[in-house]
């Protein structure tokens, strides 16, 4: 393996509360200092990958296990080495000691963890080449083909929804190619971010500025909205309040985000629209409500007349691929099931309740027994229902506590975040499968 | 108390149950009025399968290195899952493991044992080799343990019923399963390999040896 050890890095690269030294410039050059690099940078990108973006080309339980088994070996080694660092720092930051004497005593006494580090990510590179092309693929295509079609009017993308969906599936494979040597670690860990049906909202938004772009050629008597505005009206159009929790989970996982009047100005737009077409909620008024507490100055949207756009999208779309307020309350119904850990693949509509009622009031009667049986008959959700369900509910109870943990990190808390997000995605996964088995054992189209 | 088998309209109460603690989840409840016997459930076959590969693996010894053992359950098993529509061919003499395609949870008060249909008995299909007993408090799917004891292949497709589940009541718990000290099958969404080399005497076996400077 060869270690550049002319490859520009530098000493606040290597970590930027360290001081700049003539012994930790000359340590950052050396092959050693171009792995500490690495191995920051390294973390930066795993505590990236961690915010549980599975990929959904290896059976759920497998990904989850390895990746487990990946991040614990990994994660134990990086840690010694960020903690041995840590330790020396004071000592590198001497100006009498030299770079020699510096980089002797850190190949001495951490070549052995160092080369341990290596090694094993050597080993996870060459099981994962080994194991993937072993896996059949979960037509991750056709689930994605199959969300889209259930969210948006498919016609109006083809036939470029193979060209976006070959698009996002590049981003998936770019991963794949992965070797057993430096770029294992220069690259990060692409198979972790490959888009899971959580993380398929970056296809949701390529898909609906199509949409928006078609539209925006259409309507020409209207004035043109900039690409991302409408494609926001247009997500509030089809998911509703959905998109709304949607979409701010997603901007508030990036830190800076509040800094951004982009954001503000969104958020407003998203509110309005939901106003419009009348598919908000309590909860959305609350969320609208805190988040206008945040805001660092009053927004006032851009000039276009928006409520004009709204109509003409109104009427164009046909009403059956509006969001209903069925499709979110179900998607709320679905909360309870995936708080407990279950899979949100199907629903009782019948109202348990009142059979209890029924069998508790006259234990000593006869019952039908299968008219009681068909009331606990669960019905297949589609895979809208099911993303929503998981948006709204990482939306109403993780956001508060992601901004928590942003105020102060802690890597407990971390640790349980991500969790419960990789959590969520093997039910997601499970049970948008699970659903089209369902549907096929009742003999319904799939 | 005695411990009784539950009726299919104490089953049907426990489903429907208001107080989540007496609550059994089955989900999903695709026909129940097919799937509820006298005294059972009827259980689905899910879509992921699990089988060993052909290896120059002598044996597994439970005293390595938990990571080393795990890694070679990794290279010894092979995942399949097969898609929708398409079955499952299990061949005479073969083993595999697969799952339940519902999410069982269980009350403190209640435990279950999962048998087979006779309807596949009949044809040669055994779902568990000796492990049929879940404990009060577990949550997830159930892994059957496949093996064809005929002289034909069997086709086993998704979403069949293969499996029933029965229900005992028991006096509450103070160990559910799931906080049960090195539980180790609680919560999975999908199969589950053994985990035989986590059972606390190995660890212990090695510190005994290392103590003993063996």
């Amino acid at each position: 393996m060869v270690l550049s050890a002319t490859s520009p890095t530098t000493a606040n690269v290597l970590d930027p509360s360290l001081a700049v030294t003539p012994a930790i410039t000359a340590f950052s050059n050396s092959p050693l200092g171009h792995w500490w690099t690495l191995i920051f940078q390294q973390q930066a990108k795993l505590e990236q990958a961690l915010t549980g973006r599975l990929t959904i080309k290896l059976p759920a339980s497998q990904a989850m296990k390895l990746q487990t088994a990946m991040e614990s070996s990994l994660q134990t080694l990086r840690l010694q080495l960020l903690e041995a660092f840590q330790a020396c720092k004071a000592t590198l930051q001497t100006p009498s000691i030299t770079a020699g004497q510096t980089l002797t005593w850190l190949e001495t006494s951490q070549r052995h963890t160092v080369l341990d580090l290596i090694s094993q990510q050597t080993q996870w590179a060459n099981k994962l080449e080994t194991l993937l092309p072993q896996t059949k693929t979960k037509v991750a295509e056709t689930e994605q083909l199959a969300f889209i079609e259930t969210v948006l009017p498919s016609v109006l993308l083809q036939p470029n929804t193979v060209r976006i969906l070959n698009s996002q599936s590049q981003n998936n494979t770019a991963g794949l190619a992965l070797s057993p040597d430096i770029s294992l670690l220069e690259e990060g860990i692409h198979w972790l971010k490959a888009p899971s049906p959580l993380g398929w909202g970056d296809l949701l938004q390529n898909s609906l500025k199509e949409v928006a772009l078609h539209y925006n050629t259409t309507f020409t008597s209207l004035p043109t909205l900039p690409l991302d505005r409408l494609a926001a009206l247009l997500g509030v159009l089809f998911l509703g309040a959905n998109y709304y929790y949607y979409w701010v989970n997603q901007a508030l996982s990036h830190r800076d985000v509040v800094t951004k009047m982009a954001f503000w100005e969104t958020e407003a737009l998203l509110f309005e629209a939901l106003q419009f077409f009348n598919t908000g909620s309590v909860k959305t008024v609350l969320w609208h409500q805190h988040l206008e507490k945040l805001k660092p100055a009053p927004i006032k949207l851009p000039s276009v007349d928006y409520a004009t756009w709204l109509g003409a999208l109104e009427t164009a779309i046909p009403s059956k691929l509006h969001a209903t307020p069925k499709q979110y309350s179900r998607g709320k119904q679905l909360q309870a099931k995936l708080q407990a850990g279950c899979f949100i693949s199907a629903i009782c509509e019948d109202d348990t309740h009142a059979l209890w009622e029924t069998l508790h009031s006259s234990p000593s009667q006869p019952i039908d027994i299968y008219a009681c049986l068909q009331k606990i008959t669960e019905t297949p959700c589609d895979i809208k229902e099911i993303l929503s369900a998981v948006w709204v509910y990482q939306l109403e109870t993780q956001v508060p506590q992601w901004l928590a943990w942003m105020e102060n990190p802690s890597q407990d808390q971390w640790q349980g975040l991500t969790n419960q997000l990789m959590k969520h995605e093997i039910s997601v996964l499970k049970s948008i499968e699970t659903a089209l088995l369902h549907k096929t054992v009742l003999g319904e189209e799939v | 108390m005695m411990m009784t088998i539950l009726n299919e309209t104490q089953i049907l109460k426990r489903l429907v149950h208001p107080e989540p603690e007496k609550r059994v989840t089955i989900t999903p409840l695709i026909r129940p009025e097919e799937q509820f016997g006298p005294t059972s459930v009827d259980l689905r076959l899910g879509t992921d399968f699990q089988v060993m590969r052909r290896s120059n693996v002598a044996s597994i010894d439970p005293l390595n290195a938990s990571i080393d053992i795990a890694n070679e359950m990794e290279d010894l098993w092979e995942w399949i899952t097969i898609p929708v529509g398409q079955p499952f061919v299990l061949h005479p003499g073969e083993f595999a493991l697969a799952s339940t395609l519902e999410h069982i949870t269980l009350p403190l008060d209640l435990s279950a044992r999962l048998e087979g249909r006779s309807t596949w008995g009949r044809l040669g299909l055994q779902i568990h080799a000796t492990a049929g007993f879940v404990d009060p408090g577990f949550s997830g799917s159930l892994t059957f343990e496949l093996s064809n004891v005929s002289m034909i292949p069997l086709p086993l497709y998704p979403g069949v019923r293969i499996s029933q589940l029965c229900f005992f009541e028991n006096e509450t718990t103070q160990l559910p399963y799931t906080q049960k000290k090195f539980s180790k099958y609680s919560g999975k969404a999908s199969v589950a390999t053994s985990a035989f080399y986590k059972d606390p005497e190995y660890a212990r076996i090695r510190q005994s040896l290392a103590l003993s400077g063996k």
